[in-house]
């Protein structure tokens, strides 16, 4: 527990304090404050009075306080208090946002005092704060909460909602609003209000709710953040009424230990019969994608793999596999399987098939007709609507509900139990199939790296390589997307750890890096840790100003913009459509590019306050300039490298 | 066996992805300025995909765990006729670059372009590279 600037007293002191000095002691101070003060809760029944004996276990940090002498009028116990416990009791440590004034109670409950959680994050803008909950969670596997004004924070921070929704992630949103309308004063308080304050997020959220009393607000919390860390995982919304905020309470409700629930394990007996099918197959491959959790879920996927000594192709929603095991695999190894396991693939039909980006728009598959698709899949326990983020339709021979991560467990002790010795005297000669493969493939990566080695501008694999060199003596995180670098980090680096990789955005949302590397970088501060985020030119100025929250919050993150001083993706999108259209491609540059002039990366980090270096234009100089960055990382900085490179 | 050897390379020649001896042997571009090449390459834009060395995504041939931008093109760019009929016709998404876009001759001084670079160096020579795993981690499981 913190300290408190004044007078504070933990929850068994206040009770005892009641004792003492009677409730007379506890002030509510503002005239017109009954309509709205709770009043104790008195059980009426014997499961009323079970609920109110478990709600006694639980620890209210923010108890109500007694002053000796304080002036009339002043706010005691104010509701946000409460609030801010619910938060923490759910395991909420850290809390986002740019200030807003419909959520100011609950900020004053925050920054009142020292050394407590959660501890509150500024950031300048609030797409940055759901992008860093997004980062936050992946990297800690701890939801992380971010506070937006309402309506206009919100309309801000959707983006980021979006991608964390898309990518399964949790996060608690909360926003304030005076639902009593007349109690708004003009302009921006009606400005900054809606209806349904959630209706403009809806569509990506796994919950919502508008409390109207702090026992609510309670229930709501509770409920929500159940919801939200159950995968599929994914954002809540709260709005805080600002009356309930900002009211004097003469006793707090009663609030209840949070459990939090358990994941969704599959039908045991489809559990089985995936045992069977997958012990009965030639060539059995594994397709992964969000599918872990934790480096322990990592272990139990390799030792599924290796049980069944199938190749695992990860799709790079997390880090799932090891990179440098022998049976990571590309995509195209799906060609070779007759019977395919998925779990929690976002998109299984593009991983069984493919629609050319072309004006056919034909569908053409990636695998042999009559092989067996198996899907064990969160996705089935969530609906979707007007967001089309759950991809196309595939219809998987034998689809099982169920959270990856939770089943592997139980899904290795059915193999193990179904595997006859013949099949598993196989596993050597497998072994040594998949190894060679592996070290060819191996081979080719770095026999293409070197091509173009000491070009300029600087290639983007030896940008990658640099940037290993100067982490890998230490523990790092890569905390960006990789795929607009080739994934060469996947292809060349030795990714062992579920913290070693992120993933990207979830919904390919330009500007997550920005958010989402910082999110990251909290989760490691102080454990000495190297975040690196290789960042594109385009996502970096969609929130630059993540950079003052780096260094206003010292966390250990090396950015290194990978400037290729173009929105590239679309450069090349635009060229296509321009050829199919006999014009000129290289007018796709128009509106696609960011030169003229061109951005001095290093220049824009040293106004938010942080290291920089840069531009670097010659391949020789980026290796010394990644060694001095990685040293004010080291030394509880963050520190910026602006690459001039190639454009993949 | 014979036959379907035979097979298998049309089609890989067919596809534009037959490279190195082969490829070299049916190379029968028209000579071209490398020079001028460059500067046209640069200026249609085949560096956004192919990079300014030809060198890609890093992988000859789509696929492979590269990313979703061009294949390598060079050192050893694909037989002249791959390579034009890649250029005005191209499979995969690639764009298409008519004669009314690209002239012949500038084609073919792209070609000279990519037959000019030199051959990469080999990756032991490079310190970074040369300390990448060549041995993969992994073992049978009970």
């Amino acid at each position: 527990m913190g300290k408190k600037r004044s007078g504070g007293v933990d929850r068994r002191s206040f009770l005892a304090g009641i004792g003492a000095a009677g409730a007379a002691t506890v002030a509510v101070a503002k005239p017109g404050e009954a309509q709205t003060a709770e009043k104790a809760i008195a059980p009426k029944s014997a499961a009323e009075a079970r609920l109110l004996a478990q709600a006694e276990t639980a620890q209210t940090q923010s108890a109500q306080v007694q002053f000796q002498s304080v002036p009339e009028g002043t706010v005691r116990n104010p509701g946000s208090d409460f609030m801010i416990d619910c938060m923490r009791e759910v395991g909420i440590e850290y809390v986002a946002a740019i200030p807003g004034s419909t959520f100011r109670g609950l900020q004053e409950s925050v920054i009142a005092f020292d050394g407590r959680k959660p501890e509150w994050i500024t950031v300048t803008h609030e797409e940055i704060s759901g992008a860093m909950a997004h980062g936050y969670y992946k990297a800690s596997g701890k939801p992380m909460a971010l506070m937006v004004h309402n309506s206009v924070g919100t309309q801000h921070a959707a983006m980021s909602v979006y991608d964390a929704w898309a990518d399964r992630a949790p996060m608690m949103i909360l926003t304030g609003n005076y639902a009593d309308a007349t109690q708004r004063m003009a302009g921006a308080e009606w400005y900054h209000s809606k209806v349904d304050d959630a209706e403009m997020l809806r569509g990506m959220l796994k919950y919502d709710d508008q409390p109207a009393s702090l026992q609510h607000f309670e229930e709501s919390i509770m409920r929500g953040a159940g919801l939200m860390m159950t995968p599929p995982m994914g954002p809540i919304f709260i709005v805080a009424d600002q009356k309930l905020q900002e009211d004097g309470f003469a006793q707090f409700p009663k609030m209840r230990k949070f459990v939090a629930p358990t994941p969704p394990v599959a039908d045991p007996n489809a559990v089985a019969q995936i045992a069977k099918m997958l012990v009965a197959a030639k060539n059995p491959v594994i397709v992964v994608d969000r599918s872990t959790r934790s480096q322990t879920d990592v272990q139990n996927l390799v030792k599924l793999a290796e049980l069944l000594q199938a190749p695992v192709v990860d799709k790079l929603g997390r880090l799932n596999f090891p990179t440098n095991h022998y049976l990571w695999s590309p995509l195209p190894v799906v060609a070779s399987a007759d019977v395919i396991l998925a779990l929690d693939v976002g998109d299984l039909f593009g991983t069984v098939a493919e629609v050319a980006d072309n004006r056919a728009r034909r569908t053409v598959s990636r695998i042999k007709d009559g092989t067996t698709v198996i899907a064990i899949d969160s996705e089935l326990l969530i609906p979707g609507g007007n967001y089309q983020d759950k991809q196309r339709f595939y219809q998987a021979d034998l689809p099982v509900a169920g959270d990856s991560a939770a089943t592997l467990p139980v899904l290795i002790e059915a193999v193990q139990r179904a595997m006859p010795d013949a099949r598993r005297n196989e596993n050597p000669q497998r072994a040594e199939v998949r190894k060679k493969a592996w070290i060819a493939r191996r081979e080719l990566d770095l026999k293409g790296a070197a091509v173009g080695w000491d070009s300029v501008p600087i290639s983007v694999a030896r940008m990658v390589m640099e940037t290993y060199n100067a982490i890998k003596p230490y523990k790092w995180a890569y905390v960006s997307g990789s795929s607009f670098q080739n994934n060469w980090a996947q292809r060349l680096w030795d990714m062992t750890d579920h913290g070693h990789y992120l993933g990207s955005s979830g919904a390919a949302g330009v500007g997550y890096t920005c958010g989402a590397s910082i999110g990251a970088a909290l989760a490691h501060k102080g454990d000495g840790t190297i975040c690196v985020s290789i960042h594109g030119d385009g996502d970096f100025m969609m929130g630059p100003g993540f950079l003052w929250s780096a260094a206003h919050h010292k966390l250990p993150l090396l950015t290194v913009v990978h400037n290729n001083r173009a929105w590239h993706n679309e450069t090349m999108f635009v060229q296509v459509v321009a050829g199919d259209r006999d014009r000129h491609p290289e007018r796709g540059r128009i509106g696609t590019v960011i030169t003229e002039p061109n951005i001095d990366y290093a220049k824009v980090a040293q106004g938010f306050g942080v290291y920089a270096e840069g531009p670097i234009t010659q391949p020789a100089q980026l290796g010394p300039a990644l060694q001095r960055a990685v040293a004010m990382v080291r030394s509880g900085h963050p520190a910026l490298v602006d690459v001039v490179s190639q454009p993949r | 066996m014979r036959t379907k050897l035979l097979t298998a390379l049309a089609a890989l020649a067919a596809s534009g992805f037959l490279y190195g001896s082969v490829a070299a042997q049916t190379n029968t571009a028209p000579s071209g300025d490398p020079k001028h090449g460059y500067a046209v390459y640069v200026v249609q834009g085949c560096y956004e995909c192919h990079g300014y060395q030809g060198q890609g995504n890093g992988r000859r041939g789509q696929g492979g765990g590269g990313g979703d931008v061009g294949p390598i093109i060079a050192p050893k760019p694909p037989a002249w006729a791959s390579f034009v009929k890649q250029v005005r016709t191209p499979r995969q998404i690639m764009p298409t670059y008519s004669t009314n876009i690209l002239s012949d001759k500038d084609a073919a001084d792209i070609y000279a372009y990519l037959l000019s670079i030199p051959d990469a160096k080999d990756p032991k020579a490079i310190p970074l590279l040369n300390g990448v795993t060549l041995t993969p981690t992994g073992a049978i499981a009970r």
